[in-house]
């Protein structure tokens, strides 16, 4: 790979303050247009992958390409987050303990209470005609799922958004608060966890508390990778996922009205959604010298792999910037791929299939308030952070 | 045809029994696939449209589908 070309991408940095929803995308589009992967000078030294082929081909190597750390820089936690910063030949087994409660069949039965949820959400705003819909749904309603899942209770629902939104998104730039929120966390988790020993209910926790591996109790250290990896996964991802998935309903009336009209398109939409904004952007460490793309990389080498550029790549999505509701194939890499493919996927998109059907049956006709300035999450999490609506009035349909 | 699951690369992303109900199911918790009713299908064009369907859906490559 020509070096000049690899170079282009010196300055790129995930978490630069002038990054926008205006620029995310077209900068991704002209760094892969010089090479699929890049090398930045920022926080040491990473390769910086856009490329699909290439993304996919990095994931499929977990031995050349370890998962831990997942986050540049690093979150302030000493404990890897478990399954997903765990490698081969470990990784399967942690995985295998939580995949029961995140199986298809489990997923399905959250369907209606998800319907539920939304309802209450919307009956809360209904009525006013107006609301920023990322702080009334797109923040409370991952984290209400999230507690049910976990069998956390929901009245502690802002304590998880503040840990999470520390955690993730004031590391790189507050370290300090982002590790008293991780202490926070862990102290939290260690008294839930000790309270499901002396009494186990069958929830996401007692699980956890009682889970064995090779005859052994999980330590504290593999308990409080699961419950940080459990609780920000579920939360500050669909969180912006959804944030972003509002926005364009919000901007793009003729997507809206085609979903109304016909939603057999909404699973099929939803997907294309997910393509366009994926929110997670992984890293990765190489293990050994190896070489991706004509790129020689060195033991050790820093990758940030740019899963919401390579879902852009017309390489393998003709047209990629454009919305096709129906795209097929749409093979995108939002969930990841290979061993560490999101366990919450199947829910995650219930979540959405569901907020999409009740949304457009209640406030078919939602729009962005004018004059609205727009909010882009930038660093690993990306995603629309604000998104002022109108709409018709509606009447609330609980009590 | 033939529809066959590579279970080595099934990662259970779930594309195939979400997309093509009357020809996969999740096997187990996982989500790992399973052709219903086996690798043997008949030949029918709107069955095999499905299986093609899948197959193009599976960001992990895992099916190929074999017609005569």
């Amino acid at each position: 790979m020509a070096d000049n070309a690899v170079r282009k991408y010196s300055e790129y940095d995930h978490h630069a303050p002038d990054i926008s929803l205006e620029n995310v995308h077209e900068s991704w589009d002209t760094l892969r247009a010089q090479c699929p992967i890049g090398r930045s000078d920022a926080y040491g030294g990473m390769w910086v992958v856009t490329g699909y082929a290439e993304a996919h081909e990095i994931f499929h190597d977990p031995e050349a390409f370890s998962s831990t750390p997942l986050i540049i820089p690093p979150f302030p936690q000493a404990m890897k987050m478990v399954p997903v910063e765990i490698d081969p030949p470990d990784h399967f087994k942690y995985r295998t303990l939580v995949a029961t409660p995140f199986s298809p069949r489990h997923a399905e039965k959250m369907v209606e209470p998800l319907r539920v949820i939304v309802n209450r959400l919307i009956d809360d705003f209904i009525e006013d005609g107006q609301c920023d819909i990322y702080q009334t749904v797109a923040t409370p309603y991952p984290t209400l799922m999230g507690t049910i899942m976990l069998g956390l209770p929901d009245s502690d629902a802002k304590l998880f958004e503040d840990w999470t939104h520390k955690i993730i998104h004031m590391s790189a730039t507050d370290f300090e608060v982002a590790g008293e929120a991780v202490i926070e966390l862990y102290s939290y988790f260690y008294a839930l966890l000790e309270d499901r020993r002396a009494k186990p209910c069958g929830d996401m926790m007692s699980l956890l508390a009682e889970a064995e591996l090779e005859g052994e109790k999980l330590t504290d250290e593999e308990l409080m990778g699961f419950c940080l990896l459990l609780l920000i996964a579920s939360i500050d991802t669909s969180q912006k996922a959804i944030g972003s998935m509002l926005w364009q309903l919000a901007t793009q009336p003729e997507v809206r009205t085609r979903l109304a009209a016909d939603p057999k398109l909404i699973p099929p939409a939803v997907e294309e959604f997910l393509r366009l904004w994926a929110p997670v952007q992984p890293a990765r460490r190489a293990t050994r010298d190896v070489e991706v793309g004509g790129i020689p990389m060195k033991e050790g080498d820093q990758l940030l792999v740019l899963l919401g550029a390579a879902n852009r790549d017309d390489r393998e999505f003709p047209g990629a910037a454009q919305t096709v509701l129906d795209r097929s194939p749409n093979r995108h890499l939002t969930f990841g791929t290979h061993i560490h493919r999101c366990l919450g996927s199947h829910i995650a998109r219930l979540e959405m299939q569901v907020l999409l059907e009740e949304l457009l049956r209640r406030l078919p006709d939602f729009e962005l308030q004018d004059g609205a300035e727009i909010e882009w999450s930038k660093g690993q999490v990306q995603g629309v952070v604000k998104v002022p609506i109108r709409f018709t009035p509606g009447t609330r349909e609980g009590a | 045809m033939k529809v066959l699951i590579d279970g080595e690369r099934c990662q259970g992303h779930g594309r195939c029994w979400s997309l093509e109900k009357q020809l996969f199911e999740p096997k187990d918790d996982l989500g790992h696939s399973a052709v219903i009713g086996g690798e043997d299908q008949s030949d029918d064009a709107v069955l095999l449209a499905a299986a093609m369907r899948a197959a193009e859906a599976c960001p992990e490559r895992a099916i190929t589908v074999f017609t005569d």
